[in-house]
């Protein structure tokens, strides 16, 4: 396993090298990524000033949600893109070079590919959840529960994206069904965390998770709440489990497409 | 005039067959649209003064027809150029009897139309039952002349508008950036999340008066006040499209002067 990870933070290093390489294009990508990101925090901020505070929600708090989205976007299509790329990988029929690899196939797949712009969702998202927990004079104790938050949130995120991506192993042309699936998860997650009434916010947290990657972590700190936070590990250990147990399935119905690089 | 609309029917037809692509979308679309009305009824529970601003059918049927006009997809004609150019295989399309750009944006119309159409009926056919007609000062026959006017002017000038950013890949090693604020400022603008009506009045104006608001202006057709808006909404549109497509021909031909094909 150690060494199933060294190889993993190897790949991810070549990956970025590889991507800083092309300096002029890589900074282009990442700040055109930026720009992109910016117009969710303008709308949601003009919103908020219209509406006012809304059930405990400030302004502040949109933007730090906003930057948690960002940030668990930026860790899962930074450092596991290949989990995204699989629909196509899958079509071509190359996955047999996944599975042949003496390296654990999730990592191997992960690392297999990366995108420029995920990271500037990644540096924007690091720099505003930073700057969210500074201005709002987090103690040591709430740093650590935010930061907990947030690493559940990103895993989530990595299950979610691999278990969709997973459905072109059970239906032709799933890589159209995959993205459209995953628009369906990360929409809501974009919308202030204070505006969900109850039962919907419930359904967002379980049935379709898109708030732990957003609004959860900031309703961890501003409750200072554990029993939250351990509410969310548990529907994570839920969502991993599932994950697991269906990629199983899924590489048992893999068919070889013959194509060895 | 006949060829274009022969072209989009071809392709059109041809996305057919991608019977799952379409379903999917549209599953991806009325999700989205019932989680948007939910929130914001909530939201006007919870603020009722937001009825001032705008009433809640209206929001709802604002932002209905924002998504229904990002199924047809035109801002993807900004992408098919810089392919097309960064590749090379725009030598391939410059050989047929059409104009190269009038290529590409029937081929996107074609491309969208079904996705486009199959949006449209089932966002009417669920706002009309669950948040009923929008709140108007004038008749409703007035009301579908005005979309449909505004529509077909606010498409025209969206398409130009992507034609001049793909265009841009002539000059620049990526034009992706541009076309990601260009197609955020319409975000914003076009009232994608939130309707304009609950941004501050500065905001409203300049919206109203720039190309990226004018560019969605339909979602603008759906506010109680309409009639009032609509022409100067059409005359906003009017000049932005005469001055992008004197701005296209300007660019076009100095870009096709640049051109060096690869054989």
């Amino acid at each position: 396993m150690i060494k199933d990870i060294k190889y993993f933070i190897a790949q991810t290093k070549a990956n970025f090298g590889n991507a800083h390489a092309l300096a002029g294009s890589f900074w282009i990508g990442v700040f055109s990524m930026i720009l992109n990101n910016l117009a969710f925090f303008i709308i949601w901020i003009l919103f908020m000033r219209s509406t006012g505070v809304i059930n405990g929600w400030t302004s502040m708090d949109v933007f730090g949600m906003l930057g948690v989205a960002m940030l668990c976007f930026g860790v899962c299509h930074s450092f596991f893109y290949g989990l995204v790329e699989l629909p196509e990988i899958v079509m071509q029929g190359t996955f047999d070079n996944v599975l042949l690899s003496p390296i654990n196939s999730f990592l191997k797949l992960s690392s297999s590919y990366f995108s420029i712009t995920a990271y500037g969702d990644l540096f924007m998202g690091l720099f505003v959840v930073i700057f969210y927990g500074i201005y709002m004079k987090f103690s040591f104790y709430i740093w650590i529960i935010f930061i907990l938050a947030i690493l559940s949130g990103c895993t989530i995120f990595i299950c979610i994206r691999f278990l969709y991506s997973l459905v072109t192993f059970f239906i032709y042309d799933g890589e159209i069904i995959s993205q459209q699936l995953f628009e369906v998860f990360l929409r809501p997650g974009l919308y202030p965390g204070g505006i969900f009434p109850n039962k919907m916010k419930i359904f967002f947290m379980t049935v379709v998770p898109a708030l732990l990657t957003s609004a959860l972590p900031i309703d961890i700190i501003k409750n200072s709440s554990i029993s939250i936070l351990l509410f969310s590990f548990l529907v994570t250990t839920f969502w991993i489990f599932v994950t697991i147990f269906v990629y199983k399935i899924a590489v048992k119905r893999y068919e070889s497409g013959n194509l060895l690089r | 005039m006949k060829k274009g609309f022969y072209y989009i029917y071809i392709v059109a037809k041809n996305t057919v067959e991608q019977k799952k692509k379409v379903i999917f979308q549209m599953v991806n679309h009325i999700i989205f649209l019932l989680v948007s009305l939910f929130l914001y009824k909530h939201v006007y529970e919870l603020v009722p003064s937001m009825k001032d601003k705008l009433p809640f059918p209206n929001t709802v049927w604002s932002m209905s027809v924002y998504f229904i006009i990002f199924w047809l997809g035109l801002r993807n004609i900004e992408r098919n150029l810089r392919k097309d150019i960064r590749t090379g295989n725009i030598e391939i399309y410059l050989l047929r009897p059409i104009g190269y750009i009038w290529q590409k944006v029937f081929v996107q119309i074609g491309t969208g139309l079904i996705a486009f159409l199959s949006a449209t009926i089932l966002s009417v056919l669920v706002d009309y039952f669950l948040v009923g007609l929008p709140v108007l000062n004038s008749s409703i026959l007035y009301w579908v002349f005005c979309i449909f006017v505004v529509f077909i002017l606010s498409q025209i000038l969206t398409c130009f508008i992507f034609v001049l950013c793909g265009l841009s890949a002539f000059w620049l090693e990526n034009s992706e950036p541009i076309y990601f604020v260009v197609s955020k400022l319409i975000m914003i603008f076009g009232g994608a999340w939130v309707p304009i009506a609950f941004f501050p009045k500065l905001f409203q104006l300049f919206a109203e008066y720039s190309p990226f608001g004018a560019s969605m202006s339909v979602s603008f057709i759906m506010y109680p006040d309409f009639a009032e808006r609509f022409p100067f909404i059409i005359l906003n549109l009017i000049f932005w499209i005469l001055f992008s497509y004197i701005l296209t021909i300007i660019v076009s031909k100095r870009a096709f002067k640049k051109l060096a094909v690869n054989g």
